[in-house]
């Protein structure tokens, strides 16, 4: 599954990774503008919340997308990232573990994003390898278990409320678009490099017809363990990130509806491509948005019904479609 | 006799209290085509599930080149140089079909030094053989039944096996189609010199390529040897009397002259 550094390299200039690359363009060109303060926080505050969408659905896609498996219990790794770096900053405060050792915010968030990434492993792994032997609904069904398992956090974060922290606001708006941007450009390569590469191949095997992969020689048990690791690792740094942001985490970080979301924003794009959970992620933010401004009872209606119809009308997303009316852009939309 | 690649031994698998293969021994030998025959139910296809992994035999071991591989995981058994065709196809429906058979290439015997490049280069001229390059670029769901057996058959042959298992290339197959499908094997045969164990229900098929047949019959091997051997052995003529019209098919041949 190694890919080479030369191929990935080369792989990294070709025409599928354009779309990734061009929003990194776009996120980096306005952050100068911003860390430059010359311009307010209105558009970094969108592109962050643009860049956890696309950067939560794609790490979902690893598993979902890509291996065909799909997860109802991805907030929980979400949830744990956040939980993670909250207990950081919280134990480096008076009376904590870390007390003393640094009050430094950058060395705290990374510490925190580190070990919610490390539980999160640590958990897909466990869990992936009795759970990823379900095929189907069943594998859907088992990681709703994952979700209400999870909730037992809620007990140490307290009666429905809020866990917060102070994670130091000198620069804070600053620090965080530089943080989000980093963690974009990761999600991105290792999700594309990923869709790329031979372990690419292999889990599109196991997506079409797992027998089939097994017996052709791809190392099923290893591949769906190894993705769900992936998927998990990135959707804890997403979490991370996101309570870094808010200051806090609380039982929604954990949530079902997260979780719902983020298969959601994977259907709307495209199943089985990289675009998909890139432009799906867009969308859901944009149509969550507007609905909120404009419509704010009907929001969730209107996702709803945009759901069924693509679901029912263009069951390959998005991406499905625009690469079947326009095929030249399929070499860009991979 | 040639050189031994795949030998069984004494193999029983049962599914409760059904026995599917009864104490089942042969040989396979390099270079030679064995064609496995018997009627609905014999257990053909559980022994191709034995041989490749999928199903663990409760009794007996399996050989590939001198080392036991019973029991071993599919995917492994598969990167020794053992590939196989479906039945019922397996195409990857949303994958390209040259996609398809890249992935034969890039997990086969050589998945650990095998770049894409190499895999592409493989898949291209593996489909040009089987005569699906002009379709190398459609998504295998688009395929028609006699193509996506020989897509069955590519990304079998990508994976450049020494042990090639055929489950009913043959089947849901029109006559002329039936031609075209025996020629191919015959060049695999030639031209790649792969060994090849192959079940099939067409008769003259059977009788055309294999070197040797084994018979098996409810689990059990009633017979093996020459086609000419096994078409006039009266066990085998009895077994497929239970399944009137193969034994129909079975006797016309035999009248035609043995089909050899």
């Amino acid at each position: 599954m190694a890919l080479g550094l030369k191929e990935a390299t080369r792989k990294l200039l070709d025409p599928g990774s354009y779309l990734g690359w061009a929003l990194i363009a776009i996120f980096t060109l306005v952050g100068v503008y911003f860390w430059a303060g010359k311009i307010s926080s209105n558009y970094p505050s969108l592109l962050m919340d643009i860049m956890m969408f696309v950067g939560i659905a794609l790490s979902l896609a690893v598993i979902m997308s890509f291996a065909g498996y799909v997860s109802f219990g991805h907030a929980v790794f979400f949830g744990l990232g956040g939980f993670s770096v909250t207990i950081v900053f919280r134990s480096a405060t008076k009376g904590g573990i870390l007390a003393g050792v640094t009050s430094n915010s950058v060395v705290l968030l990374v510490l925190g994003l580190l070990l919610g990434i490390a539980l999160s492993i640590l958990l897909a792994a466990t869990v992936g390898a009795a759970v990823l032997r379900l095929r189907g609904a069943f594998f859907a069904i088992a990681t709703i278990g994952m979700d209400y398992v999870i909730l037992y956090l809620e007990t140490l974060v307290g009666e429905g409320g809020e866990l917060e922290f102070n994670p130091g606001y000198t620069n804070f708006l600053e620090k965080t678009y530089a943080f989000f941007l980093i963690g974009f450009i990761l999600t991105f390569l290792i999700v594309y490099l990923v869709r790329v590469s031979k372990f690419g191949y292999g889990l599109a095997a196991i997506r079409e017809d797992e027998d089939a992969a097994e017996i052709l020689g791809v190392d099923t048990t290893r591949y769906k363990i190894y993705a769900f690791i992936i998927a998990a690792a990135l959707a804890a740094l997403w979490g991370g990130l996101f309570s870094w942001r808010t200051s806090s985490v609380g039982p929604e970080n954990f949530s079902l509806k997260y979780s719902v979301d983020m298969i959601v924003m994977n259907v709307i794009g495209g199943l089985g491509t990289l675009a998909g959970p890139i432009i799906g992620g867009i969308i859901y933010y944009i149509v969550k948005r507007l609905t909120l401004i404009y419509v704010p009872q009907l929001a969730y209606v209107v996702m709803g019904v945009i759901v069924i119809l693509v679901v029912s009308f263009f069951p390959e997303g998005i991406v499905g479609i625009v690469n079947r009316k326009v095929k030249k852009l399929s070499e860009y939309l991979i | 006799m040639a050189e031994e690649i795949l030998r069984v031994v004494d193999v029983t698998k049962r599914f409760g209290g059904l026995i599917a293969l009864d104490h089942v021994s042969f040989n396979v030998y390099k270079g030679e085509i064995l064609g496995l025959i018997g009627p609905n139910g014999a257990g053909k296809t559980t022994m191709f599930n034995v041989i490749t992994g999928v199903y663990k035999p409760e009794e007996g071991h399996i050989y590939y080149k001198g080392r036991e591989i019973t029991g071993m995981r599919p995917h492994k058994i598969a990167r020794m140089g053992i590939s196989r065709t479906h039945q019922i196809v397996k195409p990857f429906g949303e994958l390209s079909v040259l996609e398809n058979t890249m992935i034969g290439a890039l997990f086969g015997p050589k998945h650990e030094t095998i770049t894409e490049e190499e895999a592409r280069q493989i898949a291209s001229e593996i489909l040009e053989f089987v005569g699906l390059a002009d379709k190398a670029e459609l998504p295998a769901r688009v395929l028609n039944i006699q193509e996506k057996k020989r897509l069955e058959l590519a990304k079998a042959l990508a994976q450049e096996p020494e042990l090639l298992l055929l489950d009913e290339v043959l089947a849901g197959l029109n006559p002329g189609e039936v031609q075209k499908m025996i020629d191919l094997l015959e060049r695999v045969r030639r031209e790649k010199g792969i060994t090849m164990i192959m079940i099939e229900h067409v008769m003259h098929a059977v009788m055309n390529l294999a070197d040797r047949i084994v018979v098996l019959h409810f689990g059990r091997k009633i017979a093996e040897g020459t086609p000419e051997e096994i078409a006039s052995n009266p066990e085998v003529i009895t077994a497929y009397l239970g399944d009137p019209e193969m034994a129909l098919k079975f006797v016309k041949k035999l009248r035609k002259g043995g089909g050899a």
